[in-house]
Parts: structure tokens; C-alpha cells; sequence
């Protein structure tokens, strides 16, 4: 969070490189932590087409920093969505190059040093419907309140909380089956 | 409070505490939050090469909201224009084209069909003329700007070649009866100036038995490229030559219609030859329909005889007949019925856009 938003924002408004950096500085990360969450396979591409669209539709925002963090969500929410329905329309295909695929076998050593904080947490995720893993998605990685992730996803404000709920009640069934520590 | 509303809100707060990570009741799930929490700290990923010079030149600044239609070029909004008038049915379409173009609308006229064929190759002319009539800003292109003067003046080169209206107006006005046929005005849309000598018609350009002048039968049209006959420059329509998509007969492309000189049958300015000869007419000496050789225009007027034009649909109010004299392949380039009896006002189009009757 900026300490000076408003002035940053002013500065935005004008078309100050300075002001950018300070925006985008302060949200990429969650932002891209967000898509990541979403499981779009091309991160940086994506998190760049947010941020070219907050900061070319800066004309249209009014508000205070809480406001422009929904905002900036709600940007990266609808380019997912974009995202999938192009990906359903035009599946992607590609030829296998061995030399590409960079996958290997880990040995034991690797399994115990592997850090399964975020992949693990990623593979938890995708155990949830799509709804709740929005919604615990901005409100865990975006820290966004209820009544922003309710305008995020376009959903009332009860509807979100239910989804909250549910969500953490499959990680919690999810977790408790694994037993896997973290 | 009922029983279950104080159950959700103690639900809440025990999701809202594994959210913050407070308490230690669940460390299994609390754990999973930290972790999922901990994703949004992770290194950045690379800018694109956009955002990158965004991030470093920043933009201007914002300006106040633009109007939609000054984002986009003048020949953009004058294809959008004509896609919503080809969208609009016949009379819609009269409508459109009379009531821009003119200053009183009267009664729409009946629209000869205009085969497919010319259709597709006469668009780029109605986008012209559509630019002509709402814009008054268009020079003919892509086939170039026409020279002033060569619409009404002198003898029309194949290919014709329309100059401007106010200079058609004024070789109009200075030669009411130099025997050039009009360019339709009076006519309904697709109504062909009649050649002056069918059996001399080249191909391409359409002509009108003698037999048949007068009765209103459409002229038939020698096989050629499809479009209009006998005034057609080689790299497409001529400026004149409008097809009967509704556009007034006076709907000259070039420099838009000249102020001041609609005439009280609601065709524009420069339209109408000031003797009201009809586009259809005969030369002022009597003579034959001119007819214009299939050759692009590139000179002052001059009709050469056979040239046989399509003129637009006049539309509404365009009762007056086409200058004479006029370019054959101008639509509505006249401002009256000229003198010359080779053609009767019953060779227009029927219904709305024929001018007076020849002397």
C-alpha cells in the first residue's frame, strides 16, 4: 500500500513515468501472484496487459486507493476470463521437442528439499471449484475485503462469503486428507 | 437474532481469523494461507517491451473524453455511414440520401433495382457520394480528383470524369443548350441516360432502343464489366455513376454541392442545369442522348455521344431534371430539362426526379 496514493495518482493522471513505477511497484506482485493462483500459463505477458490497461484507463477511475486495488482486480479478473475463452476457442498446440521439456525425475534428496510451500498450495488450489479459489484468491493474495471481492467477481456480497466458506472448508478436508505438512 | 444468523456470523469470524492467521485452532490451514499469502511477495515478473516504455516515458496526459466518431478517419465514418444507409431498406435509403442533400424532401422515388453485378463495383462510388452528401468535403479517389469544370461543361471523355459541382454549375449555367445530356437529375435511381445512338453503343454501355425511349423501359445494358455503361473510366465508376442505392440523382461527388441553389423541387445545387433538362436529355441541338465512350476522363468536359450513364435514385423531392448538358456519368448534374427533344421526361425513372419536360 502507498503511503501517498492520492498525489501518486494525480501524478498518474498527468502521464509521470514516476507515478507508474510507483503503482505498478505496488501491485504487480500480487497481481501476478493472482494469475498465477488462477493457473494462467503466461504470467508476465498477462500481469504487462493489467497494468497497460490501468494505466491507458486511468481517465475512467475515481477513488481512493482501496478503490484502485478493487479496480486493478477487477482488470486482472476479466483478462482471465479473457484469457480462458480464447484458450477454449483456439486450443494451443505445439510439437514435443524432448529438448525443451525440462522435466525430470527428482531423487529423494530433491523431494525433501523441493519447497512445497507454492507448488503445493497451487496443487490445493486447483482442488477447489473456480468460483472459490477466486474468492480466496483476492481475498488472501489481493487482501481484499468481502465487498471488494464481491465487485471483483460480480457476485453479492453473501454469495462471497459462502463461497469463503466453502473454499476453506475444502482446503481444510483437502489438507487433513494429505496430511501433508507445510 | 435468530438462531442461525448468530451461527454464520460465528462462522465468519472463525474464516475471517484463518484468513488474518489468527488463533491456532487449525495450524494445518492456517499454515496453507501463510503459504498461499506468501505468493503475492514473489519476485515480479519481467514487463512486456509496451509496458516497459510505458513504465519508463509514462503517456500524456489524460485528455477529457474524445467523441467516438473523431477517433476514426473521415473515409471510416463515411463507410459506416453508408453501411447504416445500404442497411436501411429502399425508402430509408431515399430518405437518407434526400434529406442530406437536399434542403426540402419530396416524395421518394420509385428505385429501379440495380442488378447485383453493379452493386459490388458501384460501392466505391457510393461511398463517394455518400461522403459528397454529408460531408461535402470529398474528392473523388481512389480515381483521383476530377477536374473542375468537366462535369457539365464540355464533352465528357470516356471515363467521366466529374468535376465539382459549383464548376459544374457554372459550365452549366454558361451553357444551358450546349446540347450535353444531363446527368440523370429528375430520374429515379438506375435510370440510364439513353444513348444517343443504340446501334453505336460500346460495350459497357447502356442504351435505350428508340423504340423504347419514352415508355419508361429500362435501357438495356450491353455486356461489358458489369457496371454502368458508357462512362466509365477505366480504373471503375465514374463519379457520376451511382447506382440506385437511393442516393440522389444530384448527389455529384467532388467538392459537395454548392450553397444556395436547391431548387424548389428539393434537388440540390448543381444538380439540376438551370433548363431544367433532364439527365436524360438530348442535346441542345436536338441530337441524341449523349453517350460517353467507355475512356477515363481526364479533361474538361465534353460529351461524346452514346455515353449512357446510371444516375442515382433522386429520392425525394428530386423532381428536377439534370443539367444539361451534364456529365453522363453525374448524377443529378443537371438543373433543369434542356432543350433537345431526343428524349421525353417519360424516359426518367419513373416516379419522383424527372425534370421538366424538354422544350
Amino acid at each position: 500500500m502507498l503511503a501517498d496514493f492520492d498525489p501518486v495518482l494525480a501524478s498518474a493522471r498527468r502521464g509521470s513515468p514516476e507515478a507508474f513505477q510507483a503503482l505498478y511497484a505496488d501491485l504487480v506482485r500480487p497481481v501476478a501472484a493472482y494469475l498465477r493462483g488462477k493457473g494462467v500459463p503466461d504470467v508476465e505477458d498477462l500481469t504487462s496487459e493489467v497494468f497497460l490497461a490501468v494505466f491507458t484507463g486511468l481517465e475512467r477511475f475515481s477513488g481512493g486507493q482501496a478503490e484502485f486495488r478493487s479496480w486493478v482486480f477487477t482488470i486482472a479478473h476479466r483478462r482471465v476470463v479473457d484469457h480462458w475463452r480464447r484458450a477454449s476457442r483456439t486450443p494451443g498446440t505445439a510439437e514435443y521437442d524432448a529438448d525443451d521439456d525440462t522435466r525430470t525425475a527428482p531423487s529423494a534428496e530433491d523431494e525433501a528439499l523441493v519447497d512445497l510451500g507454492s507448488a503445493r498450495v497451487h496443487e490445493l488450489l486447483a482442488g477447489l471449484t473456480p468460483d472459490q479459489r477466486d474468492v480466496l484468491l483476492l481475498r488472501v493474495v489481493a487482501d481484499l475485503t468481502v465487498e471488494q471481492a464481491a465487485e471483483v467477481v460480480g457476485k453479492p456480497a453473501g454469495a462471497v462469503k459462502a463461497l469463503q466458506r466453502r473454499g476453506l472448508a475444502a482446503l481444510r478436508r483437502l489438507v487433513e486428507a494429505e496430511g501433508v505438512p507445510l | 437474532m435468530r438462531p442461525f444468523d448468530d451461527d454464520a456470523r460465528v462462522r465468519a469470524c472463525a474464516d475471517d481469523a484463518v484468513l488474518s492467521g489468527a488463533g491456532d485452532t487449525e495450524p494445518a490451514l492456517h499454515a496453507l494461507i501463510a503459504e498461499l499469502r506468501a505468493t503475492a511477495d514473489a519476485p515480479a515478473p519481467a514487463p512486456t517491451t509496451a509496458l516497459a516504455t510505458l513504465l519508463r516515458t509514462g503517456r500524456p496526459p489524460v485528455p477529457a473524453a474524445v467523441p467516438t466518431a473523431s477517433r476514426f478517419p473521415l473515409r471510416v465514418r463515411a463507410r459506416r455511414v453508408v453501411a447504416r444507409a445500404a442497411a436501411l431498406g429502399v425508402a430509408g435509403k431515399l430518405a437518407l440520401g434526400t434529406g442530406v442533400a437536399f434542403a426540402s424532401v419530396g416524395a421518394v422515388a420509385t428505385v429501379e433495382a440495380v442488378p447485383d453485378s453493379l452493386q459490388n463495383p458501384a460501392s466505391a462510388v457510393v461511398v463517394e457520394l455518400v461522403d459528397a452528401l454529408t460531408l461535402g468535403t470529398v474528392e473523388l479517389t481512389p480515381h483521383g480528383s476530377r477536374p473542375a469544370g468537366a462535369l457539365l461543361g464540355g464533352p465528357v471523355a470516356p471515363g467521366g470524369v466529374v468535376p465539382t459541382v459549383p464548376d459544374a454549375l457554372a459550365a452549366r449555367h454558361g451553357s444551358p443548350a450546349d446540347g450535353r445530356a444531363g446527368s440523370g437529375v429528375g430520374s429515379a435511381a438506375g435510370e440510364r441516360v439513353r444513348s444517343a445512338d443504340p446501334s453505336t453503343a460500346a460495350p459497357g454501355q447502356r442504351v435505350t432502343p428508340p423504340s423504347d425511349r419514352g415508355n419508361g423501359v429500362p435501357p438495356l445494358t450491353v455486356p461489358g464489366n458489369g457496371l454502368p455503361g458508357g462512362s466509365l473510366p477505366a480504373e471503375g465508376l465514374p463519379s457520376a455513376v451511382v447506382p440506385g442505392n437511393g442516393l440522389p440523382a444530384g448527389s455529384v461527388p467532388g467538392k459537395g454541392l454548392p450553397a444556395g441553389a436547391v431548387p424548389s423541387n428539393g434537388l440540390p445545387s448543381g444538380t439540376v442545369p438551370g433548363n431544367g433538362t433532364p439527365a436524360w436529355a438530348l442535346p441542345g441541338n436536338g441530337a441524341a442522348p449523349v453517350t460517353v465512350p467507355p475512356v477515363p476522363v481526364a479533361g474538361p468536359p465534353a460529351h461524346a455521344p452514346g455515353s449512357d450513364v446510371a444516375v442515382p435514385g433522386v429520392g425525394a423531392g428530386a423532381g428536377a431534371p439534370p443539367a444539361v448538358g451534364a456529365d453522363p456519368g453525374t448524377p443529378g448534374a443537371g438543373a433543369g430539362a434542356g432543350p433537345g427533344g431526343g428524349s421525353s421526361p417519360s424516359d426518367a425513372a419513373p416516379g419522383r426526379g424527372r425534370g421538366p419536360a424538354a422544350p
